[in-house]
């Protein structure tokens, strides 16, 4: 066991963790954050993507005691829940980026990191992004365009 | 899926990693970005009693272009690599090869010198550093010492580091004027390990191939250098009939196995197509 302190959407966050805790396992468990899916837990669906100090990374492929003194975004800092969506989860709605939803929270994650270094990105820019994401209903076509209008991308 | 009970230790310097392995042996393990150890970690199929994370260790990330070479250090991320115009420009083989390796998020963790270390047959940057004959920094106890790529790669998985050592750089010879650099690889999905990668640098003059390298990545227990091959194309303009004598040599020369993706006669005959394409793009971009 070890005490971590780290920020988490915005919030200064300590808690006792022990050493091999997955940094996934600490969002969801230590701090029900459950928007972060856990899919293959070994790197591949990228369901569990989050942001470490504003890069899209593998909760699952690090140990919470790694993020230390870090600051780690969820899909939950994209909108407060009272209020709209964002406008990258309103595009999703609007393109029915989503059936189930459940490979959407690591897209939104990923995509929000492309969208803040790229600017503009190629539609090909996107479609390498999304080759780091299983979505097993939609095709991706839809996730495509969603993220494309946000970015403004040419079709 | 979780990794077993571990201690982990996250060492501010070189020296107190180097302290931590020799006080705990072969029950300790290096992780750098991640990116492939925690699998094994989830999966089980790694479990080192103790972690000694190099993630905390400030001195290891830079980036630079000297010595006719670019000098990576070992913790920085692929993705940083990935986004140095400097180095990129100096060694454009790795403009072309890191967009292969894995996907952004993983690029973002995983780090150059822990791809290096890991010294997977299949992977795009032990592929490069071997093709361009390059070195890798490794501290001990003792100090430092460089190794020459051939010397490094072992076997599958396995470098010639031992158990007290790190990998603290990792040089990628740079071209310089007249050189081009070609890159050809097939997966299953992109990002996915590649059934067959090739890499390729030529120098140019006057139309002419004056030196070539040539290497391939997943045809062999590690990554292979074709020297056959590459002395095809020296002298030659890369023409149809130069690009199909190289074809033939680094079919010849490689005695790749029967895999999930390709059989071992597949693997052969895709590592020829790709040595023509990567070859073919490299003499298209050389001298520019």
């Amino acid at each position: 066991m070890r005490e971590l302190s780290l920020t988490v959407n915005g919030r200064a966050v300590r808690e006792h963790v022990d050493d091999r805790l997955l940094l996934s396992d600490f969002l969801r468990h230590s701090l029900g954050l459950r928007g972060t899916h856990v899919g293959c837990e070994h790197g591949v669906c990228g369901a569990c993507t989050v942001q470490l100090d504003g890069r899209a990374v593998r909760s699952c492929l690090m140990l919470a005691a790694q993020a230390e003194g870090g600051h780690v975004e969820t899909v939950e800092s994209l909108a407060d829940p009272e209020g709209p969506l964002s406008a990258l989860q309103d595009s999703f709605r609007r393109h029915h980026a989503l059936q189930c939803g459940f490979c959407t929270p690591g897209i939104l994650m990923s995509a929000a990191e492309l969208l803040a270094v790229a600017g503009r990105p190629t539609r090909r820019e996107i479609e390498e992004l999304l080759s780091g994401h299983l979505c097993r209903c939609t095709g991706y076509e839809s996730i495509v365009d969603a993220i494309a209008e946000v970015a403004g991308t040419e079709a | 899926m979780k990794p077993s009970p571990l201690q982990l230790e996250r060492p501010r310097s070189l020296d107190e990693a180097l302290a931590l392995l020799a006080e705990h042996g072969d029950d300790a393990k290096l992780i750098a970005g991640g990116q492939s150890l925690v699998p094994l970690l989830n999966f089980r199929l790694a479990a080192p009693a103790v972690l000694v994370d190099l993630g905390a260790v400030p001195a290891l990330a830079g980036i630079e272009v000297a010595g006719g070479a670019v000098r990576v250090g070992a913790m920085c991320s692929q993705r940083d690599l990935e986004r140095h115009a400097a180095a990129l420009s100096a060694c454009p083989l790795l403009a072309l090869a890191l967009p292969y390796v894995g996907h952004v998020a993983t690029r973002n963790r995983g780090t150059v010198g822990g791809s290096i270390a890991h010294a997977d047959a299949a992977a795009e940057l032990p592929l490069l550093l071997q093709t361009l004959a390059g070195e890798v920094e490794v501290t001990g106890a003792a100090g430092a010492r460089l190794v020459t790529s051939e010397a490094f790669f072992v076997s599958h998985l396995t470098s010639c580091l031992e158990a007290d050592e790190i990998v603290t750089e990792v040089r990628f010879p740079s071209g310089g004027a007249g050189w081009g650099a070609g890159f050809a690889e097939v997966a299953p999905r992109h990002g996915d390990y590649a059934v067959c990668a090739v890499a390729c640098a030529l120098r140019v003059e006057d139309g002419v191939v004056a030196e070539a390298r040539l290497g391939a990545g997943a045809v062999s227990d590690r990554p292979l250098s074709l020297t056959a091959a590459a002395e095809v194309l020296v002298g030659s303009r890369c023409e149809p009939g130069a690009l199909e004598a190289a074809t033939e040599a680094a079919r010849s020369a490689i005695d790749p196995s029967d895999g999930m993706h390709a059989s071992a006669e597949y693997r052969r005959h895709l590592t020829g197509v790709l040595v023509g394409r990567a070859a073919a793009r490299a003499y298209a971009t050389a001298g520019t």
